[in-house]
């Protein structure tokens, strides 16, 4: 076999990090110096003794840092010179290290999707940090390519899905000598944008093998038929793919909604600018459907996305109350103590309170503000298309995301309503994908447990809407079953039994204040002030207690009259409800096992649990529905057995 | 309903439950009973022995239940089922539960047998998919390769990916 080429990734890993790692440095540096010289300042009294003093630490301070400064390019020159990636026969490899050398190698058809992120710095330079997902059983794990340019990353997103089509064929000849030549680095490789009707490869597109003739890319003649590798058995992405359509670029989208919003001008402008080294377009297929964000969608994704500012609200009026406090008590009890002569209040009291009140209040609006704005950039340019068998979706203005993953990865659609979305009839989109974690982010998710969502196609859309987008987006969705089971009536009984009751705080914590409450009347009878008192806080509680078990009681009815499941021959559909709402369809061939079960009570009352296990985010995600009508979680679970071919 | 699947597990295995179970519940007995017994050794106190004897008490009771009371009904309820395409197993005393698990999800199967299987000469297969595995215990060996070696085959045919 011969020798794989080695790929390096751009020379901007030398400098770009090594930059961002000298400036923090510089800002402990310049910190550490002020503390230094303030303290050499007090210690010395007056600067002309100090002076050469401070001078002689600011130097070694500044050599110092220059010494650490250049060590850090040095480390990030041998990593660089120790750091590139090989596209064999079958496994992509990524060899780093210096002194421990590691080697990570994800066979083809192991990769799941491949993402690109770009921080501001690295948009400017034209470069990305390419995350390649694999499926490695429980413990995903993501390949982190770092600094690759633009083109290369394209590059390296197309050969990898290709290369996995062409493995996963099993009759493909193709298979057997998958070796691409490599675009010359450094050089344009873009092809010329195909003609309308042009058939749907385009030579970057084309399987690897048939590139094995030793003619350079770009030589093909454009519009040529090359042979597509046969896509995987029983896999209907291919179908769907082939009816050509004319590209995005030529306009006149069919389907397309191309109403866009204020950030798409400078998101395209961004997007255009291909920074320093981004190199050449490169143009990747056919675009068959594409939308972006209206200007009300996007302000909206903003406002109910920000979930940050409920934090800030709260923390701002709890400030502003302290305040007021610590302002008022003195005041009122001067106010008291000199009651008769004057109850109202200091006048610097009444002329500032009303400025803090101000100030506060203005505070929260405007970290409100700049945090709908925040999250409006960072959806900004947000563009969701149907690529081939990929759909890609890329956002933010400052911060670029890009993320595509193949049809055939996806395991779910899932359809989620925030309370607040359904009262307006809105909803998000969102693809279930198997996600893989890099070992930073492994580390942070074992610290703040947060669990990554899926791929967000749509972060706020009209509910009618819906079923157009994913038309458009996953064809292959389009038969989801409608003939939805609804959960018998003593499912409700039991949901207001549970949620009201069983598994209600408020209704335990209204017993214990009944129990404190007796106790308390039985001790205090004969003090009937104290026991007023108690009994007005007893009350009070009490009727807490009683609104938040309504609460629950709503909710659980919202749940029964929401949830269903439903399924067909090739999908499954569970929904469940309550004040917000989440659907979530997925093929029959992505269901990894099923199962009920049931607790005595339920055996009692004849339901069942239904549990579906598929293999999205990280270590399967089970899908729940409580309190099915027994025979039907029954016929379901017959359902669930293979058929025979 | 479905009938519930055919076979049963060893009943050898009931033996490997009871010391399994026996053994964890010493030795946390014993853990526990150390730390009050050497206050109680220590102070004198009258509250130690009574924490001890609490904890006797709780062994005991627990002994009872996890060696002669639940194993047999665990035995009775544990069923599997080697169909053509799919791993039909029922399990659960309280929480019943019932699994289909499609050979063609099966990404491996294995055998395992730890020092206490293989003293009674059993062993257990665990089935994995993408999300998740679940493992027949207490086989006998024979019966475990068999089953592992079906298992196995089933789900060659398997799709590849996920």
């Amino acid at each position: 076999m011969t020798e794989a080429t080695r790929y390096k990734v751009h020379s901007s890993y030398i400098w770009l990090s090594g930059i961002q790692g000298a400036l923090s440095l510089l800002f402990f540096f310049v910190l550490m110096s002020f503390g230094v010289g303030a303290s050499l300042i007090a210690e010395l009294g007056d600067l002309s003794d100090g002076g050469f003093a401070a001078v002689l630490v600011l130097i070694f301070l500044i050599v110092t840092f220059l010494v650490i400064a250049g060590l850090i390019f040095l480390l990030q020159y041998f990593s660089y010179k120790h750091l590139w990636y090989e596209l064999g026969a079958a496994e992509f490899s990524l060899y780093s290290g210096i002194l421990s050398k590691k080697r990570v190698h994800v066979p083809y058809q192991r990769v799941q999707s491949v993402n690109q992120r770009a921080t501001l710095i690295q948009r400017i330079a034209g470069v990305c940090t390419v995350h390649i997902d694999t499926a490695g059983g429980a413990q995903n794990k993501a390949v982190v390519v770092p600094y690759l340019r633009k083109t290369d990353a394209e590059w390296l997103r197309t050969q990898l899905f290709y290369r996995k089509q062409a493995v996963m064929a099993p009759a493909s000849p193709a298979e057997a000598a998958p070796t691409a030549p490599p675009p010359p680095l450094g050089e344009p490789h873009a092809a010329p944008p195909p003609p309308v009707g042009a058939p749907l490869l385009t030579p970057e597109l084309m399987p690897p093998a048939a590139s094995s003739t030793g003619l350079p890319v770009s030589a093909l003649p454009t519009g040529q038929p090359v042979p597509l590798p046969p896509p995987p058995v029983g896999s209907p992405v291919m179908a769907a793919a082939l009816p050509a359509q004319p590209s995005l670029t030529q306009g006149g989208l069919p389907g397309a909604y191309d109403e866009g919003n204020v950030l798409d001008a400078p998101a395209a402008a961004m997007a255009d600018m291909r920074g320093v080294f981004g190199g050449e377009g490169f143009d990747l297929g056919k675009v068959s459907y594409s939308y972006r964000l209206t200007n009300k969608e996007l302000a909206f994704t903003g406002m109910s996305n920000s979930s940050g500012f409920i934090v800030i609200g709260i923390s701002g009026f709890a400030t502003l109350f302290g305040l007021i406090f610590t302002v008022l008590a003195p005041a009122l009890v001067e106010a008291i103590l000199d009651a008769g002569e004057s109850l109202t209040l200091e006048p610097s009291a009444g002329i500032l309170m009303p400025l803090i009140l101000v100030g506060a209040i203005s505070l929260v609006i405007v970290t409100w503000v700049s945090s709908i704005v925040g999250t409006c950039i960072s959806y900004g340019g947000f563009t969701a298309r149907r690529r081939g068998s990929r759909v890609e979706v890329e956002y933010g203005i400052l911060q670029h995301r890009f993320d595509g993953v193949d049809i055939d990865r996806v395991q779910s659609v899932i359809i989620r309503q925030s309370f607040i979305r359904r009262l307006i009839g809105y909803c998000e989109i969102s693809l279930g994908k198997i996600n893989a974690l890099t070992d930073a982010q492994k580390q942070n998710q074992a610290q703040t447990g947060v669990i990554q969502k899926g791929l967000v196609v749509h972060p706020f859309v009209k509910l009618t809407r819906v079923p157009e987008i994913l038309a458009g987006l996953v064809p292959e969705y389009a038969e989801v079953p409608t003939n939805t089971i609804k959960l018998p009536k003593v499912a409700l009984r039991r949901a207001l039994l549970r949620r009201g009751i069983l598994q209600n705080g408020a209704f335990w914590t209204a017993l214990i204040v009944a129990v404190v409450h007796i106790c308390l009347s039985i001790v205090l009878s004969n003090n009937a002030g104290e026991l007023m008192v108690v009994n007005l806080i007893a009350l009070a509680l009490y009727i807490l207690c009683l609104l938040a078990i309504i609460f629950e009681a709503i909710a659980a009815v919202l749940w029964h009259r929401r949830s269903s499941f439903a399924y067909n021959q090739h999908f499954m559909q569970i929904s469940n409800g309550g004040y917000s709402f989440e659907s979530i369809s997925f093929p029959r061939r992505k269901i990894q096992f099923g199962y009920i079960k049931t607790n005595p009570f339920q055996r009692l009352s004849k339901v069942k649990t239904i549990n579906v296990t598929t293999a999205a985010g990280i270590g399967g995600t089970t899908m729940r529905l409580v309190d099915a009508d027994e025979a039907e979680a029954n016929a379901w679970l017959e359902w669930l057995i293979p058929r025979r071919r | 309903m479905r009938e519930l699947p055919k076979n049963q597990l060893s009943p050898k295995i009931k033996r490997v439950w009871r010391l399994n179970d026996a053994i964890w519940l010493t030795f946390s007995f014993l853990a526990c009973a150390f730390v009050f017994a050497m206050i109680y050794a220590s102070s004198g106190e009258a509250w130690g022995l009574v924490v001890l004897l609490a904890l006797l008490a709780f062994y005991a009771v627990g002994m009872i239940v996890f060696l002669v009371v639940i194993p047999p009904i665990r035995h009775i309820r544990w069923r599997y089922e080697l169909n053509d395409d799919f791993l039909d197993i029922a399990r659960g005393i309280v929480w019943k539960k019932r699994f289909i698990i499609p050979f063609i999800r099966v990404q491996n199967t294995d055998t395992q047998q730890g020092p206490i299987l293989r003293a009674f000469g059993l062993a257990s297969v665990t089935v994995s998919t993408a999300a998740g595995n679940h493992s027949i215990p207490g086989l006998d060996f024979a019966t475990a390769e068999q089953l592992r070696d079906r298992a196995a085959e089933l789900a060659r045919i398997a799709q590849e990916d996920v």
